[in-house]
């Protein structure tokens, strides 16, 4: 029995979030795309994280901000903020989707570090602080400071 | 005061080694810990909790859970606590609500000897008239209104949301849910099991001893199943389309309560059935108990509830109550078996039950009498599934008529049972749920459902009598304070349907929404007009099936705000705050009209971050551009960029901004800061559903450039000291566009444009570098002056260079022409958005025109909105900008003004908000200040 | 709230969608206006099964083809304007 998961949960939370909006991210046109990580939302759309690929680019380093959310309790915080669903026959690893998070329409992937839950966030740049915020509210419970 | 409270129970929620200290109306009383405030008020002898509503009628434990309708407290500075649901705590203090000045003696109790005179509607008929005397009877009423007293200064608490996605959730945990959940979760299904109360178990926690030995096996089970999440102290509160279901958490460790939002596969509705009061004269004195409540109160509290026991019973949990009765060492004075043909006439006394008077004429001296005569089946979440469920006379209560597939009713809902049973039917609604889940699941995986919906054998019905009424008059609603009396002479007045009867009478309207009351009423209505409504009626329960805090529709709530990266700056330099949209931006600091006059004579810089960019690519960009703006597009140059509005289909206005191109196939869309989403959209919308074979790659970089707008006479020379690009006014001229460095930072893009009237660049740079370039021109432009200005001066400064700004001068039915730009407008295109409406409003001629209007008087400001009136034609226009020109010294308006009334010279009256006319001019340009255009193309 | 399933995206929730109601073919722009302006403002307001525009705005920002009943809600088919519907 799970005592409803997010009750009561006193353990002390390994949970970081980390901010990294510096990242060079790239837009590609196209229907593959190669990279550290690349994930695509809509037909014929790449979002690359790291050096610039090749073909058909717009530069989305300063278009985006992106946080990265790690810890066993990530999936827990982000149920808090998030409707879609993170179970793992769902959303397993390197699983990306768009869909809003703090009201926010923001491009959610799951990359796993050593087997740990992570994320990255990247809603548009302007919505950083409310997302910083939004995250930090409701990581409170889980001890995330 | 003598003890209560029984030896232990073998059932019983209380832990006899703490005690709990609390007060009751300021009286010092003791509690175990695990006792409702109700349950250690019973065990202290307590046995009036309220004053009644309307009457101030004395009133105790009717139904001992959430929803008693008697149980509703002050707990602190909180009203209506629900005080047989709320556990007592160290140092609570609870007092009595409805009561002036005390519990014991209260003035309004005074009521009840008028009560004859305050018959249903009475309030509606006695302060209708006269109207002028409202404001005394509002005063007076707000005295008598009912409930506890909000504190205004209550700090409130935090609350949040959760989103959940069970493929099976439970709603309430007696034998059938527990067994619903654990037969999901063993064919795979995750499950949330919801309990309303602090512990699973529902009826079996005061049932007989293989009722315990059943309930421990199930909570065993549950306990070592990790697929089923278990929330008590929970309430479903709504179901809505596709399995949308809400829970509210009441007992949480961070939050006061938590909302969770859950998409669920299958809903299995468990939630067992209500007792019912019987209504007979005297119904609702202390000591009138349902039989649930009085085995709640021995069996969970090991309270005794009186001394001296009748029992009216027509089924088994009546039955049951007796021998509860009898082992807490309860006399029993009567029995009175339903089923016989005995009841209830009348129960007397005045602080409390002390005679009871039966249908056989007995008077039986008595301080406790319990009632076992039937159910209400909590039909609210199939409701709200789209249920109409139907009576069963012998059932005596609603049972489910037909329900979508992804809803499955079990257990009391659908009939009756023994424990066994009812687990048996638990099991296979929740392996059936199990099944429906993954095809629900399955089809959102893009496939087939592998099985289709399989009937579950429901339950038989244990027949009982039907019984509503006895002889005589009592209570239907004791939250409203409603007798069936009251129901009578509603129908007697004419209110025959049940529903113009409950809205006149306001049974069902209380704080308990019609659980205990709203089939008793539906008889007597029936009773009273003389058909069996019940036969013929529903019954209809919405959202929420419990009361919400507002907190906890709100959660954690953030509004989505948006920042510029220059914003830090902003609020460190004591920038004024503007809310634009999402936006928030520096609206001055601190003397808009210096910042004005900084501008005009030498140079200042604004953040423009929220304009909207747009990046274009591809062959087919000029196509997109031909198609979305009002004006040509085909032959921009490299270098250059045109400004454009945009018209939607019906003609009317919706954006503008300008385009430039940067390369042979990039192009970069600016659009209104408000406008950017709506725009961008648009485009998209065009692309995909019209010109899908178009080569056009759009990408929205708003938020990737800071934009900064450098005006002002001295803005070349700032500029010139910080990039590499050549800003002699031959090789950068007006309207051009060009790419490359700004304080050391690559691949901004500058134009050379002029919203403010003034020689301006807007700069713009990747938003990662915005703030680092914003200090580099401060810095840099320490000898020119250089002054930040913020969206009040350079709305000032549009407004005295005659640019209108769209939404602000324009409205919803604004089309194109009449703006000052006709001349951009070309009809001559094959098609464009919004074309023929176009062609028509110029065919037509009578649209209103924007002008620039100065009044007589210099010095007066007409508000914006002010209207411009005509003495035969009426309004023939309204100021949409103005503002005090500090550049001209004197007022400075954009107004839009009928046809025949926007010539150079006309004089127009404008009416201020004060109710007094002044005399203006209609102006020659639009433009207040420079309207030759010579500062821009310095 | 609805589950649209998109066929880009999966199921997701109706608030990440912006309704665009019945689709309307666009005239000629060379039309009377008796039918352009049926095109902009006349609806045919059905009860039952209906062909809607919906707009994936929070999602893959795709424009979608959505057959809904729109008394009861049930979904029964979901494509992307553009054809590509590999869910």
């Amino acid at each position: 029995m799970l005592t409803s998961i997010l009750k009561g949960h006193d353990s002390v939370s390994d949970l970081t979030l980390t901010d990294l909006g510096k990242t060079p991210k790239w837009r590609l046109f196209g229907d593959h795309a190669t990279g550290d990580l690349a994930w695509s939302i809509s037909p014929g759309e790449w979002t690359v994280l790291g050096d610039r690929p090749d073909g058909d680019v717009v530069d989305l380093t300063s278009v985006r901000a992106m946080f990265r959310l790690t810890g066993v309790d990530a999936p827990r915080l982000l149920a808090k903020i998030c409707a879609l669903d993170l179970g793992d026959d769902v959303f397993p690893d390197k699983a990306a989707a768009r869909t809003l998070v703090g009201n926010v329409a923001t491009e959610l992937v799951r990359d796993d570090h050593d087997g740990v839950r992570s994320y990255l966030i990247l809603p548009s740049r302007s919505f950083g602080r409310h997302m910083h915020d939004v995250i930090r509210d409701a990581g409170g419970e889980f001890g995330l400071g | 005061m003598r003890d209560h409270r029984l030896d232990p129970q073998p059932g019983e929620l209380i832990d006899r080694s703490e005690t709990v200290s609390f007060t009751w109306n300021g009286r010092r009383l003791e509690g175990l810990e695990g006792d409702t405030i109700a349950s250690a008020l019973a065990a202290n002898g307590v046995r009036v909790l309220s004053r009644s509503f309307k009457l101030h009628r004395r009133r105790g434990l009717l139904t001992a859970t959430y929803h008693d309708p008697n149980a509703m407290v002050q707990v602190g500075d909180e009203p209506n606590v629900r005080a047989a649901h709320l556990n007592v705590s160290e140092g609570m203090e609870v007092s009595a609500q409805n009561v002036w000045p005390a519990l014991s003696f209260d003035v309004k109790a005074a009521n009840q000897l008028v009560s004859r005179l305050l018959p249903p509607g009475f309030y509606y008929k006695t302060f209708m008239a006269p109207r002028r005397l409202w404001p005394w009877y509002q005063r007076v009423l707000g005295r008598f209104v009912a409930g506890g007293v909000v504190n205004p200064e209550h700090q409130g608490g935090e609350y949040d949301h959760r989103f959940a996605h069970p493929d099976v959730l439970v709603a309430g945990s007696g034998p059938t849910g527990m067994a619903a959940s654990l037969a999901a979760a063993e064919a795979g299904a995750s499950v949330i099991l919801v309990e309303e109360e602090p512990a699973l178990g529902g009826h079996i926690r005061f049932g007989d001893d293989s009722d315990l030995g059943a309930l421990a096996d199930l909570r065993a089970a549950i306990e070592g199943q990790p697929l089923i999440e278990v929330m008590t102290d929970a309430v479903v509160a709504g179901r809505y389309d596709h399995n949308w279901v809400s829970v509210v958490q009441r007992d949480m460790a961070h939050v006061e309560e938590r909302l969770v939002l859950a998409r669920v596969k299958t809903l299995v509705v468990a939630a067992g059935t209500l007792e019912r009061p019987y209504v007979f004269r005297g119904n609702d004195l202390p000591g009138v108990m349902l039989s649930t409540a009085v085995r709640r109160l021995i069996n969970l509290y090991a309270v005794k509830p009186g001394d001296r026991a009748v029992v009216l019973t027509a089924n088994q949990s009546g039955d049951a109550a007796i021998t509860d009765l009898e082992r807490a060492g309860v006399e029993i004075a009567a029995v009175l078996d339903a089923r016989t043909g005995e009841t209830v006439v009348e129960a007397t006394g005045r602080k409390g039950v002390k005679t009871v008077v039966d249908s056989n004429g007995r008077r039986i001296d008595a301080d406790l009498l319990v009632t076992a005569i039937g159910w209400t089946t909590p039909t609210a979440l199939l409701n709200m599934a789209g249920d109409r469920p139907v009576y069963h006379s012998g059932a005596a209560r609603f049972l489910p008529s037909s329900l979508p597939t992804n809803v499955l009713a079990a257990g009391g809902m659908v009939g009756d049972g023994t424990t066994d049973q009812l687990v048996e039917h638990g099991t296979a609604v929740g392996h059936e749920a199990a099944v429906r889940a993954e095809a629900v699941k399955a089809t959102w995986r893009g496939g087939a459902p592998e099985a289709t919906p399989r009937d579950i054998k429901g339950l038989d019905v244990e027949d009982h009598p039907e019984l509503y009424r006895s002889t005589t008059h009592g209570f239907v609603d004791f939250s409203e304070d409603v007798t069936s009396e009251d129901l009578f002479s509603a129908a007697a007045e004419g209110y025959d349907s049940m529903e113009l009867a409950k809205r006149y009478t306001t049974a069902g309207m209380g704080p308990v929404q019609g659980k205990v009351e709203a089939v008793n009423a539906l008889a007597v209505h029936g009773e009273a007009v003389g058909t069996s409504l019940l036969e013929t009626s529903t019954t209809t329960w919405r959202p929420p099936y419990a009361p919400i805090r507002l907190g906890t529709l709100a959660g954690q709530y953030h509004d989505p705000v948006r920042y510029s990266p220059i914003h830090p700056w902003h609020e460190s330099h004591n920038a004024r705050p503007l809310i634009a949209g999402q936006w928030i931006r520096p609206d001055h600091y601190g003397d808009p009209q210096a910042e004005v006059g900084a501008v005009r004579s030498s140079v200042g810089i604004i953040d423009v971050s929220p304009l909207g960019k747009i990046d274009l690519r591809g062959a087919d960009v000029p196509r997109l551009l031909e198609f979305v703006y009002v004006n040509k597009w085909s032959k921009l140059e490299i270098g250059k960029v045109r400004y454009g509005m945009m018209c939607a289909e019906d003609g009317v206005i919706m954006d503008d901004g300008v385009t430039g191109r940067l390369s042979p196939d990039r192009y970069m869309m600016s659009t209104t800061s408000g406008g950017a989403g709506v725009v961008w959209n648009w485009l998209d919308d065009w692309l995909q559903t019209s010109f899908p074979e178009w080569d056009v790659k759009m990408t929205a970089v708003s938020d990737g450039y800071a934009s900064i707008n450098v005006a002002g006479p001295n803005s070349r020379e700032l500029v010139s000291r910080l990039t590499d690009i050549d800003l002699d006014p031959h090789q950068f001229g007006y309207m051009e566009v060009r790419t490359g460095t700004v304080a050391r930072i690559a691949d901004c893009f500058l134009w050379r444009i002029g919203f403010t009237g003034e020689l301006s660049y807007e700069i713009h740079v990747p938003a990662n570098h915005g703030l680092e370039v914003w200090e580099s021109l401060l810095e840099e432009g320490q000898d020119l002056e250089v002054r930040p200005f913020g969206v009040e001066a350079q709305r000032i400064m549009r407004l005295e260079k005659g640019h209108f700004i769209v939404g602000q001068d324009t409205d919803g039915l604004t089309q194109g022409f009449g703006f000052g730009i006709d001349w951009a407008i070309k009809m001559d295109k094959p098609d464009f958005s919004g074309k023929p409406e176009l062609a028509w409003q110029k065919q037509r001629g009578d649209y209103p025109r924007l002008v620039a209007v100065q009044t007589d008087d210099p010095s007066i400001v007409p508000p914006e909105a002010s209207q411009i009136i005509d003495r035969e034609a009426g309004i023939v226009g309204r100021i949409t900008s103005s503002r005090m020109s500090p550049t001209l010294d004197r007022s400075v308006c954009l107004a839009q003004v009928a046809h025949n009334r926007a010539a150079a010279g006309e004089k127009l009256d404008i009416r201020l908000p004060n109710g007094t006319t002044v005399p203006a001019t209609v102006m020659e340009h639009l433009a207040h200040f420079d309207p030759e255009g010579t500062r821009l193309r310095v | 709230m609805l589950v649209i399933i998109c066929p880009n995206c999966g199921p997701r929730n109706d608030n990440e969608f912006s309704f665009g109601g019945e689709v309307i073919p666009r005239p000629s722009v060379d039309t009377d206006p008796a039918t352009w302006r049926r095109y902009l403002y006349m609806r045919t307001n059905t009860s039952g099964w209906q062909s809607e525009r919906w707009f994936h705005v929070s999602g893959c920002r795709r424009f979608l083809n959505i057959e809904r009943h729109n008394v009861t809600n049930e979904i029964r088919m979901v494509t992307d304007v553009g054809g590509n519907n590999d869910a």
